[in-house]
């Protein structure tokens, strides 16, 4: 046991695995206990066994704010979003279970309507087109006077 | 099946008769009161003659207020005229009315010319048009042919005294 104590892990590769398994608590009690006398003696395995409890507790730390089932939440969110559907195939999915056939002579219907029937243009205001009027009536009065003074003024009329 | 092709022709029936009832399947314009042009309607000038003065003014008041102008004072000349004399026009519009719109414009056109010429010129082609006015046909004529005719007139001169023979010609008096 003495020569066992004397061995330091870290200077035989078979052993060095076997700070690690303490450093993990892994290691059995009289193993352990000999590792425990080996590091009050060992200054390197002392060291080597601090940082990596360090590590370890760090480790463990980490564990501890890990939130798993929030994870696990937003990873399934994430899966559904990604598996969502599109619009196109929203409405594809929507129409797959409704009958188009009534729909066909209708739509056959308005398609015809449609290009036989014009419909009227925007309706005109009443005033501009009363104003309209006004003015075409005006202007005739006015071609008329003219064509009467051109006629008078060129002795144009009847004897 | 066959259901589906009786209401297919049924809606093509509906959408024809709704397109016919459209505004390109309603009754033919024109037949409404008043006529169509030469429809032997009231002569305009009788109509001017016997407005009011309240139906004269609110007719021309949407002229711009120079032409609303000219209209009033060719109202008024209207006015002064002896029974006689408008009655003589009225026959002449009607007339000239009578004539290709072509040779309406022609007319027009000419007496625009006219009253365009500087005031000599102006006044020696209303002289001319006194002469031609007692004039028959072949003279006329040989008026126009003439060298005389051609030196005392330029272009354009010639062109308003051809039209006014033209007119003379036209059955309008």
């Amino acid at each position: 046991m003495r020569s066992e104590e004397a061995r330091c892990p870290l200077n035989a590769d078979e052993q060095a695995e076997l700070l690690l398994d303490y450093c993990a608590g892994r290691m059995e009690a009289p193993a352990a206990s000999l590792m425990e006398a080996h590091l009050e003696v060992c200054p390197d395995c002392r060291e080597l066994h601090e940082a990596q409890l360090r590590v370890n507790q760090a480790l463990e730390s980490w564990d501890a704010e890990f939130d798993t089932a929030a994870f696990d939440r937003r990873l399934r969110e994430r899966l559904a979003e990604e598996n969502r559907p599109g619009w196109l195939e929203r409405v594809r999915g929507w129409g797959v279970g409704i009958s188009w056939k009534p729909a066909i002579p209708v739509m056959a219907g308005l398609a015809i309507w449609a290009v036989l029937y014009t419909p009227p243009g925007p309706a005109p205001r009443l005033d501009a087109s009363l104003m309209k009027t006004d003015l075409a009536k005006a202007e005739h009065v006015e071609r008329v006077l003219e064509d009467v003074d051109m006629l008078s003024d060129l002795k144009l009329t009847a004897r | 099946m066959r259901r589906w092709a009786s209401v297919t022709v049924l809606s093509l029936l509906l959408a024809f008769t709704a397109a016919g009832q459209g505004p390109g399947g309603g009754p033919p314009k024109g037949g409404g009161p008043g006529g169509g042009p030469g429809g032997g309607g009231p002569n305009p000038v009788n109509s001017i003659g016997k407005m009011g003065e309240e139906e004269r003014r609110r007719t021309i008041e949407s002229l711009p207020p120079e032409r609303r102008k000219q209209a009033e004072d060719r109202m008024g000349k209207l006015d002064r005229m002896s029974p006689e004399e408008r009655e003589r026009l009225e026959r002449s519009y009607a007339a000239f009315q009578r004539l290709p719109a072509k040779m309406q414009e022609q007319a027009r056109q000419m007496y625009r010319r006219l009253n365009e010429l500087p005031n000599d010129r102006h006044s020696a082609v209303r002289e001319e048009f006194g002469h031609l006015r007692a004039q028959s046909s072949s003279e006329r004529t040989q008026l126009l042919k003439s060298k005389d005719f051609r030196s005392r007139y330029n272009k354009k001169e010639q062109a308003i005294l051809t039209d006014y023979v033209t007119l003379l010609e036209a059955p309008l008096r």
